[in-house]
């Protein structure tokens, strides 16, 4: 599928930072214990610079409101295909479900409030995900979680990549540290430094992804060069240690086949030795968001991968301690 | 252990109810510390739950002989007690370290035919009496078929109530028992009582019950019950020193000073004496059947044992404890004496940690007492609750579903305010970890005073997916208390040494007057009825009579609020006119013994002897389901008109076109058998409207204000000694049969679909925006004004594994109880209920799998990838 201009204004504007600035996001979850400190609220904004084979939030990748279609919960009713003004659903010779994606785009129906087809379905079969929202909306609903998180807890921003809608992450983040609230960031990496510099004033943890060292295997497998996300890490690095701050935890997709193998992970632990960031958290692959790609109508091509051994995990976890970097595999987190 | 036909997650087994199937994927998995205590797990899981008649057939014996039938209340009642104690067959098992049993077989209750006979009759003859009130709740009620039920008639063992089994040849004496107490039976002449002086007000009641507006009435099941008990005079006196006690203050009466006060404290005295006869003659029968079997026993170390067992009985059978075993010992024999004289349950031994404390710490200072034997010594006492049964028929089972609610609350605070943990409430802890049994359960009063060491350690025995402990707020009960008993006289001291009564229930620490409640009212049966203007859209039985307006939002709830004080009002009163019969003829004379000031004041329980006699209203349920169905009314009917009432009532009387639960055996609103189309639209406006638990404003408001309404009716209501009622809001398991009781209603809920349970737990599968948004939901209201509030919460076991994920749990504890909550729950989901959730997604909607950085509902999830999550969490904890 085509990646199209964001809708939410490109990476040259720069609107002010204030409350109305929009956003979209595609998901806030509550109580997430292993994303920062203490008992915190993810909040998913939707858009990302790539597209990793194994993404497990697909629902994430695109810049727009998507709609999602559950086999599991359709009747068969064909109420949405009655309702759609544009045609864009067709039923197939099995009975299932087809939808023309780019129709929907074409045409702007997600946007709106109320979307045909979503109205006429009685069984939650027909979904949208993604929501527009204003910064201040989004601050109100922390407000709203807040209690929860006692002093050590606070808000993690993730996605998609948050920073692929920079304004609006940036304005959101400044208006948690103006209200005393912790914040976290969950990034590929692929973003222009000058934001992260300015999200960096606002933020107190970074969960920074890193997958493979080459250049080449990481075009293919996520669709862009590495060189801007080493290159950012290692700014990363330089900030962390000049102001103490933010806390820096870099997470490694572990994807069996395509980054397990040991030249990748020794050159992972020798880059971060260097860097003089030594707290990795090993995320073992899962296919936990299977269904969500055959919701938005997508092929996962991680579908038949099995997840990592215990045994190759411990093989992970040994070459990076090799580098005198600390391991951290899965939910097994000192926070 | 009842294996309920309800869905899992709506299962009893909240409340600690052990489910011996396999449970995998728990971060902490218990065993029993020594084979003697396996063994006896063991042994408890094979038995089947019996119906033993020894007590109520010695207790009828002396009850109706020529001596004693013309004496007044309480001494005829005492005499027989004391009869019947003396003369039951002691039973004695290898292996027990604490004995003495309720009756002759290792699980079993005795047909309390005393209180209620018809309910009884019809269980054990599968005849149903026209007269039995229970029987409109019996017939909705499901039961579970598995465990130690006996759900048919097997060999020479006859079915009763579809759980208790009793001997053929036992048979022709229940016969007799229950021809003797129809219209004897303090239920019998309740309702006589009532028919007489009741006027209209009866035919309302009956017809609340024929409607099952609210479940049979309490003294057709149990009266009494949701109290804590004071050991002191026990442990302080002795039973021998409490006799020498009730004589030194008859001695002090001056017989120049004998009016009718006087002379029935001189007849209360001499009640509790032969009472106390009676408990000293059964300790002692056990004794010298400890000796006997001590004689006869082959094993040198099982000899050792029962004469072991001989002597502690025979010392503590007159004389105050001289160890923690002896106090351990004397405390069982109390609370199972209560557990026989009355049909009770929520009879909680309170802070038994606090109460046994002085015993063990002297023993384990002494070193007369390690560790190891401390804890094997506590787990044999979970066996013994967990033997204890009550028999009431089938529509208490429905309500109770096998448990019997012993509570013991840990933690909280000692009368000088410091904090009350200590090592022996560490080892009670410990012991419900390695003996998960049903009971007792376990309820850790929270304060910020407690030590995070002691409160992780309770997070550890929740991890192990037991169901306990619950988690309530000690500044929360302690603000009820001193509102509901102040007036009274209650001190801060007592405030702060409070026990949690029953399941949840706030009570004073052994010094109540106690009333279990009437039943349980349904206010999702409230809603149909002002749907269908004061009729019974089920049985077509006009309850009120009908509204005279009903066309704006504002008539609507008029209406609601209308026929609630009326029926609200009918129903609790009719319990106090229902007590008269309890006084005459049921009075618990163990349980004012365990009551302060009973014996000091000269007066029983229902002669107001207590320190406290303000009670609660008996519970309503529901709550959740009325303000969803109120939510919907309001917005779709009055506020957007996409409905006329009249197309909601249509499509109510036709659920939605839907087969009804009770026929497809599906309970939850989820899995449904649809019949036809007609009604897709306006059901799925019904589920999309708003509801509790998503802190969504406006259906939390009308939850608030209902609450709020039901606690301004009850406490203009009087209770027995003329104080206000309190508010109550619990289900135990009663939201199965109202459930099974209520057709289609707005919320969207389909005919027979179990209702929510607890007070504030969303109803299943609606909470859908993660655990603050229902933990905001329930905090919209003041959670002090109500004798206890109520929340399950299901968190799957990654998101709270480690010591991090423990501290985590424990915060959100710790925000819900900052911010007034007043009692949180977990079910720690297991692979058990994972497997479940594949197979019934619908019942799982909210459930959520947590890995860093990902998202997902688990119900989303394809079948093989659940199967691998499944099998890897078990892997990755092997690895």
């Amino acid at each position: 599928m085509k990646r199209l201009a964001s809708v939410v204004g490109s990476h040259q504007d720069r609107l002010p930072l204030q409350s109305e600035a929009k956003g979209l996001v595609f998901d806030v979850l509550s109580f997430a214990v292993h994303d920062g400190p203490g008992c915190r609220t993810l909040v998913f904004l939707k858009g990302c610079p790539l597209e990793c084979r194994w993404c497990s939030n697909p629902e994430g990748q695109r810049p727009y409101p998507e709609l999602m279609h559950s086999n599991t919960r359709c009747e068969r009713c064909h109420k949405c295909l009655q309702a759609c003004p544009f045609c864009a659903i067709s039923v197939d010779e099995e009975g299932s479900l087809s939808i023309s994606r780019d129709i929907c785009l074409r045409n702007g129906c997600l946007q709106q409030t109320s979307v045909p087809c979503v109205q006429a379905c009685n069984t939650g079969a027909m979904t949208v995900v993604g929501t527009c929202m204003t910064v201040g909306q989004l601050l109100d609903r922390m407000e709203r979680e807040r209690k929860f998180w006692r002093r050590s807890g606070g808000v993690t921003l993730s996605g998609g990549e948050p920073m692929y809608q920079p304004q609006f992450a940036v304005a959101f983040l400044e208006g948690c540290h103006q209200r005393y609230i912790h914040t976290a960031i969950e990034t590929c990496g692929h973003v222009a430094w000058e934001y992260y510099e300015q999200a960096l004033a606002h933020l107190d943890w970074v969960f920074y992804d890193l997958k493979l060292m080459d250049a080449e295997k990481h075009r293919q497998y996520t669709g862009l060069s590495n060189n801007l996300i080493l290159a950012n890490l290692e700014r990363l690095a330089e900030e962390q240690q000049a102001r103490g701050t933010p806390r820096v935890i870099v997470r490694i997709p572990l994807i069996p086949g395509y980054n397990d193998a040991t030249d990748n992970i020794q050159q992972i632990g020798a880059f971060l030795a260097e860097l003089g960031l030594n707290e990795v958290n090993m995320l073992p692959f899962h296919r936990l968001g299977a269904s969500k790609y055959e919701r938005l109508g997508m092929v996962c091509e991680c579908q038949d991968l099995l997840p990592p051994t215990t045994d190759s995990l411990k093989d992970v976890q040994r070459e990076l301690e090799r580098h005198a970097l600390k391991v951290y595999t899965g939910s097994r987190t000192p926070f | 252990m009842t294996d309920s036909l309800l869905p899992q997650e709506l299962q009893y087994n909240r409340f600690g109810d052990y489910d011996s199937g396999e449970i995998a994927l728990r971060e902490f998995e218990g065993e029993p510390s020594s084979d003697r205590t396996k063994e006896l797990r063991k042994q408890f899981w094979d038995a089947k739950i019996a119906l033993d008649i020894e007590f109520p057939y010695y207790y009828t014996v002396k009850w109706k002989s020529k001596e004693i039938r013309g004496l007044p209340r309480p001494l005829r009642r005492a005499l027989a007690l004391r009869h019947a104690f003396s003369n039951l067959t002691s039973v004695i098992r290898p292996g027990e370290l604490l004995v003495m049993q309720k009756t002759r077989f290792a699980r079993g209750a005795a047909p309390q035919v005393q209180f209620s006979e018809k309910n009884i009759w019809s269980a054990a003859s599968k005849e149903v009496d026209a007269d039995d009130l229970g029987a409109s709740f019996d017939r909705v009620t499901i039961l579970g078929r598995h465990g130690g039920n006996v759900p048919e008639d097997v060999g020479n063992v006859i079915s009763v109530g579809r759980k208790f089994g009793i001997r053929k040849e036992d048979l022709p004496v229940l016969t007799w028992l229950c021809e003797y107490w129809d219209g004897r039976s303090a239920e019998d002449s309740a309702l006589e009582l009532e028919r007489r002086v009741f006027g209209s007000y009866y035919e309302l009641d009956m017809k609340i019950f024929q409607t099952v507006l609210a479940s049979a009435p309490s003294i057709t099941t149990n009266p009494d019950g949701r109290v804590t008990l004071d050991y002191r005079l026990p442990l302080e006196l002795g039973i021998q020193g409490m006799m020498d006690y009730c004589q030194s203050r008859i001695a002090e009466q001056s017989i120049g000073k004998l009016d009718s006060e006087a002379i029935e404290k001189r007849i209360f005295w001499h009640a509790e004496i032969e009472v106390l006869e009676g408990l000293k003659a059964w300790v002692k029968n056990y004794a010298k059947e400890a000796e006997r079997l001590g004689q006869i026993e082959e094993s040198l170390e099982q000899k050792t044992e029962y004469e072991e067992i001989a002597d502690i009985l025979y010392w503590v059978s007159e004389n105050t404890p001289r160890n923690f075993r002896e106090a351990l010992q004397l405390v069982w024999i109390w609370h199972l004496a209560v557990h026989m004289e009355l049909v009770i349950s929520g009879l909680s031994p309170g802070r038994l940690g606090q109460t046994l404390y002085p015993y063990f710490r002297e023993d384990r200072d002494k070193g007369k007492l390690d560790r190891d034997k401390a804890l094997e010594l506590l787990e044999c006492m979970r066996i013994k609750f967990s033997e204890i049964e009550i028999c009431g028929g089938g529509g208490l089972h429905g309500k109770l579903s096998g448990n019997a609610f012993n509570n013991i609350s840990v933690g909280g605070l000692k009368p000088d305010g410091t904090s009350a943990e200590n090592e022996l409430e560490e080892l009670i802890i410990e012991s419900a970890m390695t003996m998960a049994t049903p009971s007792p359960t376990i309820t850790v009063i929270y304060d910020p005073k407690l030590s995070e060491r002691f409160m992780l350690k309770a997070v550890e025995c929740v991890k192990t997916g037991t169901g306990y402990p619950a988690w309530v707020n000690n500044r929360v009960a302690m603000e009820f208390l001193l509102s509901q008993h102040g007036s009274d006289g209650m001190s801060l001291e007592e405030a702060r040494s409070w026990g949690v009564a029953g399941c949840i229930e706030i009570a004073p620490a052994g010094s109540a007057f106690c009333v279990a409640c009437r039943g349980f009212y349904s206010l999702e049966k409230l809603v149909e009825l002002v749907l269908w203007d004061g009729v019974d859209p089920r049985t077509n039985i006009r309850v009120l009579p009908p509204p005279s307006r009903m066309e704006t939002w504002d008539d609507f709830w008029e209406v609601f609020k209308q026929y609630l004080t009326e029926t609200l009002t009918v129903w609790n009163a009719a319990e106090n006119l229902n007590w008269v019969s309890h006084k005459q003829n049921i009075t618990g004379l163990v349980l004012s013994a365990l009551t302060r000031n009973c014996l000091e004041t000269g007066a029983d329980l229902d002669a107001g002897g207590a320190a406290y006699n303000a009670t609660w209203a008996s519970p309503v349920v529901a709550a959740v389901n009325a303000a969803n169905s109120l939510a919907s009314v309001k917005k779709l009917v009055f506020e957007e008109h996409a409905i006329s009432m009249n197309e909601l009532k249509e499509a109510l009387r036709a659920n939605f076109g839907r087969k009804s639960a009770i026929e497809t055996e599906r309970y939850s609103v989820f899995e449904q058998v649809k019949t036809e189309s007609a009604w897709d639209d306006m059901l799925a406006m019904c589920q999309d409207a708003p509801k509790f638990g998503n802190d969504d404003p406006y259906v939390d408001q009308i939850y608030k204000n209902i609450v709020e309404y039901y606690t301004s009716v009850v406490r203009n209501i009087s209770n027995f000694f003329g104080k206000p009622m309190a508010p109550l809001m619990l289900s135990v398991s009663s939201h199965g049969p109202l459930g099974q009781a209520c057709l289609a209603t707005p919320d969207g809920r389909l005919a027979g679909v179990t209702l929510a349970d607890a007070s504030v737990s969303a109803h299943p599968g609606t909470d859908l925006k993660g655990p603050y948004a229902l933990l905001n939901s329930a905090l919209c209201f003041d959670h002090s004004a109500f004798v206890n509030t109520q929340l399950n919460m299901k968190i799957h076991p990654r998101a709270i594994e480690g010591v991090q994920g423990a501290k985590k749990l424990l915060e959100l504890i710790e925000a819900y109880m900052a911010n007034g909550g007043y009692h949180i729950q977990f079910n720690i989901v297991d692979s058990r209920m994972l497997k479940d959730a594949q197979d019934h997604p619908e019942h799982y909607r909210n459930l959520l799998v947590r890995v860093a950085g990902f998202t997902e509902y688990w119900v989303e999830i394809g079948k093989p990838i659940q199967d691998e999550i499944i099998a890897r969490t078990e892997y990755e904890k092997a690895g």
